[in-house]
Formats: C-alpha cells, structure tokens, sequence
C-alpha cells in the first residue's frame, strides 16, 4: 500500500512529510518506512559529537581577531567620516561637547592604535555584559575588554599603544568629537582639522586684519573657510615620468614641425629657382636653337664642304635670310655708298655690335645702309657717324 | 523568546544577547554560536564534500566572523545565513575542484577520530562516529543532488519549505515537490533493503 492510497489527501502528506523530517514520529496509519525514515531523522540529528568541535579553539579565536579588526575598521571610518557638523556653523563648533562614548568600550584596546576613544553602538552595554557573565560564570568583561570605561564625554586610559599625539590631544580635551580630530589629525599629518573651531583656523591662515579685507572683498567667511580648508591636491602619481614624457612629446612636435617647414622651403625655394633661373635658361637655349643664330661651327662645317649631315642642309630660304642678316659684316661695297642729300655727307649703317663699341668706317667714305640691314637685337638708330677708322674687312666679316 | 536549539546540548541562551556580544567580538559568544551550529554545519557539508568538510566549515565561520556586523535578524534567519554561506562555499569549492579536476578522497572521515587521539578502541571510535554521518549519507544516498539538499537543508539545517526554497532558490511548491520523491525513493530503497534481507 503506497502512501498515496493511505493518504489520499495531499495536505495530509504535506503534514506527515513534515512532521518526519522535522524529527517527529509518524503518524499510527503512515507506511512503517516513515517509522525508519522518522529514526534515520532523529539519528541525524543527535547532539554534537566531540570530534565535530575538535577546531573549536582555532576557530573561535580567529572569529574573535576577525570580529575586532572589522571593529576597528569601522571605528577608524567613523572617525574618518567625522560629521561636517560644525564645521560651517561656528556655533555648532563651538557649542559645549556632548559625550561622545557611550559607557563602554571594549574589544578594541590595545589594538588599535590612536581610536580607542570611540566605538559606538557596536559594543554591548554594561548589563548586557554583565548577563553574559552570569550566564556563562566566567567574566566576560575581563577577558577581552581591557580598560577604555569612558564616563561623560572624557576618555580616560586611553590606548596602551595609541600614538602619542593623539594621546596627548584626547586628554587634554573634554569633547568627544575633538577626540575624533585629534585621532584624525594624529593619523594624517598635515591634514586639514576638519573639527577645530573656525576663528582659530582664519587666524592660522591670515590676520584679521586681511580677514576683514577678505570678508569685506568676497563676502564671508564660509567661502573662505571652504576654499581653504579643502585638502591640498595630492601629487599625481609618477611626476617625473610624466614630466619626461610631456618634454618627449613637445619635442617630438617641434621636430615635427620644423620638418614640415623644411619640407614646405624647399618645395618652395625648388620652384622659385626653376621658374627664376631653369625656364630662362631653357628659354635662352631654345632661342639659340633658331635658324638665326647658328653657331660658328656648323658654317665652319658646311665651309668645310661636310654636308652628309642633316643640320647642314639648309634651304634657299636660310642662305638668303643669312645673306641679308650678314649683309653689315660683308664689307661695304664701295660704289654704293649713300650720301646724305641734306648734308652731303656720307651715310654708315650702324654696326651690329654695340653703339659705343668701335664702329669701323672709311674716314673718306662714306656707308649707308638701309633700316632693314639693321641687326635684329638693336633698334637702328638713325645716326650718322663719322668715322675716322679704316675698316677692316677681315674682321668685319668674322663678326656675327 | 528564540533560542537556540536545544537539541544541541548548549546553554539556552537569548539569541539576540548572544548575536549582540558576538558581534562586538565577545569570546564565549561566538564560542556558544559555534558549538550550537558547527555539528549540524559540518554533517551538512560531509555529506556532500566529505574530503573537504572541515576547510570549508572554517571558511564558513570566518565570513559569519566577517559579516557579523550587518547581519539582521532572528535565530531562524541566522541559521538560514549560516547555511546558506555554506552552500555557497560548497558550490565555489565544486567549481574550482571541476577545474582542477582533482579527486578528493575521503578518507579524512575514517582516519580523523584516530588522529586525533580520542583514546579507546580506534575501531569502535570509527564506528561510533560512522554512526552519525552514515545515517546522514543513508538519508540521502542514492538521490539527486537537488533533491538531497533539498532533504539535508530540512533535517540538518532544521528549516521548513519556505527557507528551504529561498535558501535553494527554488519555489517552495518544487521543495515540497523534491523532499517528497527523495522520501520516495528512500522508502523504495529500504523496502527493497527489507526484501534483501
């Protein structure tokens, strides 16, 4: 028979399940394997055998470090967290003090350095302790708080190992929140006293004199008090590295830059000499290349007779334009000397060469050439020349 | 008024007297808190990792130790946290074992009593101690995993459906569900043990 036929009510189930896991015994009617499971339960729920507490000992004391560590931790951030309360209103902070430990304190002496004097809220009270102790008959108390009973707002006995700053502050002030920034001052040297009273911080900081000046420029002293008070900005991390690196990086753009420049110069100047000083040149060397100006050479070639090549074969053309542009260097033909009909005197084209250079004429005759026998570089002047050198004809015809 | 449960020998204490003066790091409360609950803890747990039971009890108790503080609530829900730490613990500890793909061996059961020089006849010592773990290994021997916590959570841990569930993160109509197949199963297995015999 299954325990389904038995217990055709399911909420009858639940309970018979219930009540045997719970330790119970089954019901008159259950399955006789409820009766077995109902002993498997209860066996397994005996009372603690001695070997299941062999690491009590090593267990509880490392709970009991632990639990006062994360004590003190806390009691360092409350510190730490101390309440602005105070600092913004002078009143507040100078109001008389309010006792800040409550009764007792305990656990945390001795091992902590410099927070003795506050562990609020999380340590039992005295009656508590003491119920503990009449319950288990030892003493409580005496094993793990020593010292650090607070009455009032004074701490007395204070930590055995606490720093000594912060020793002589608390005991040498009543208030329970001035022990708090003596601990906090006594662990950040340097750091601002968050719970000091505010004239004397103003004084520590400017006469009253440049106080009032202040006051009368900004407009209170809460502006000032906040600006001042505010912790110094703690030097960012790896300096000199990042100093080393800034002077890498604005190398690294000077270097940049002047390359550029360099670059954009050149660039410039390569243009500026191709357009000033290359085209010109190439300009000169193909005006050079015309007909007009053929070089010595080639008509001491083709006086040579070598005409196989092809530069040599002029046309009809080209020896007449030669002819005629030579015609000042061919000696004056005698019989054809022009006279002026206005002066009478003798007519001489002017040479292809400079105005001032040395003009060649027959002092007793007479040369006129036309204005299309001029040279092509020089404008012909009109001028009549006396000349008083006899001409040359040789050197006449090897001048261009 | 809750106490803490008497089936485990200790002093019956008021439980949020004890929980006060154990978090403010009293010595013999957080001794009376672990001897109420470590047998329990440390059953809990062999039956499901025997060769590691007792580093992870330790472990336990340091993070009770550690998150005492924020800890809010009566003896049912501190005892919910407990268990429910070790679960976790239990559940880390399978994962980096799968990893490492370690076998651990439990032996550490059978040779612990001898070690430790309980004095008497080390045979008997095994047995007796056999006793109380091996039925807690009957219980659930054979069984699912989920259904064996679900049952070990409900003897051991002492808890009803509804912590059971939020302990297991389950529906407390899948709790039911599971405690009463494994009450099934095990009521198979011993009739056929019966029949054996």
């Amino acid at each position: 028979m299954t325990s389904e036929d038995r217990f055709p009510d399911m909420a009858q189930i639940d309970a018979e399940l219930e009540r045997l896991l719970g330790g119970g015994s089954p019901s008159a009617q259950a399955p006789a394997w409820f009766g077995d499971v109902a002993v498997l339960v209860r066996t397994a729920r005996a009372p603690a055998r001695p070997d299941e507490l062999t690491g009590e000992a090593d267990i509880v004391a490392r709970m009991v470090e632990l639990r006062l560590a994360v004590l003190a931790e806390a009691a360092i951030e409350d510190q730490t967290e101390a309440p602005a309360v105070g600092q913004d209103d002078p009143d507040e902070a100078d109001a008389p003090a309010t006792p800040r430990v409550n009764g007792h304190v305990n656990g945390v002496n001795g091992r902590v350095n410099g927070v003795n004097g506050h562990v609020n809220g999380t340590a039992p009270s005295a009656a508590r302790t003491a119920a503990m102790d009449d319950r288990t008959g030892g003493s409580a108390t005496g094993d793990t708080t020593t010292g650090g009973t607070a009455t009032g707002g004074t701490t007395t006995g204070a930590g055995a190992s606490g720093a000594e700053d912060s020793r002589k502050e608390t005991t040498g002030r009543d208030t329970g929140g001035e022990e708090r920034v003596a601990a906090t001052a006594a662990r950040e040297p340097g750091g601002p006293t968050a719970r000091e009273p505010m004239e004397s911080r103003l004084r520590e900081r400017m006469s009253l004199a440049e106080l009032d000046d202040y006051r009368a420029k900004h407009g209170g002293e809460r502006y000032y008090v906040a600006k001042h008070s505010a912790p110094a900005a703690e030097e960012p991390p790896h300096a000199v590295a990042r100093t080393v690196g800034r002077v890498i990086a604005m190398k690294a753009v000077a270097i940049t830059t002047a390359a550029a420049l360099g670059v954009a110069a050149a660039a410039a100047a390569t243009t500026g000499i191709v357009a000033n000083v290359v085209v010109p040149a190439f300009n000169d060397h193909f005006q050079h290349m015309v007909p007009t100006s053929e070089s010595p050479d080639d008509e001491q070639k083709d006086d040579d007779g070598e005409t196989g090549s092809g530069r040599s074969s002029r046309s009809a053309s080209d020896i007449v334009t030669c002819q005629t542009q030579l015609a000042p260097c061919v000696p004056p033909d005698l019989n054809s000397v022009a006279t002026d009909p206005l002066t009478g005197s003798t007519l001489v084209a002017p040479s292809t060469t400079a105005p001032d250079s040395t003009s060649t004429t027959v002092p007793d005759t007479t040369t006129t050439t036309s204005s299309t026998t001029t040279s092509t570089t020089e404008p012909a002047p009109t001028t009549t020349t006396p000349t008083t050198v006899a001409p040359d004809p040789q050197a006449l015809s090897s001048s261009p | 008024m809750i106490k803490v449960p008497p089936t485990e020998a200790t002093r019956e204490l008021d439980f949020p007297t004890l929980l006060d003066a154990a978090i403010a790091g009293e010595q013999k409360a957080l001794a009376e808190i672990f001897r109420a609950y470590q047998p329990r803890l440390l059953r809990y747990l062999r039956a499901q990792e025997p060769g590691m039971a007792e580093d992870l009890a330790a472990d336990v108790w340091l993070a009770v130790a550690r998150g005492l503080g924020r800890f809010r609530g009566d003896e049912t829900g501190f005892r919910g946290w407990l268990f429910t730490i070790a679960r976790h613990r239990l559940i880390e500890h399978r994962r980096r074992n799968a990893r490492r793909r370690t076998e651990l061996l439990s032996n550490d059961r059978m040779d612990g009593p001898i070690e430790r020089g309980m004095g008497g006849d080390p045979a008997w010592l095994v047995l007796e101690q056999l006793g109380v773990q091996e039925t807690v290994e009957m219980l659930v021997r054979g069984l699912p995993a989920d259904q064996a916590e679900a049952v070990l959570l409900r003897v051991l841990g002492g808890f009803d459906v509804t912590e059971v569930a939020r302990i297991m993160g389950r529906t407390p109509g899948s709790v039911r569900v599971m405690c009463h197949r494994a009450l099934k199963r095990l009521a198979a297995k011993m009739s056929q043990e019966a029949l054996a015999e």
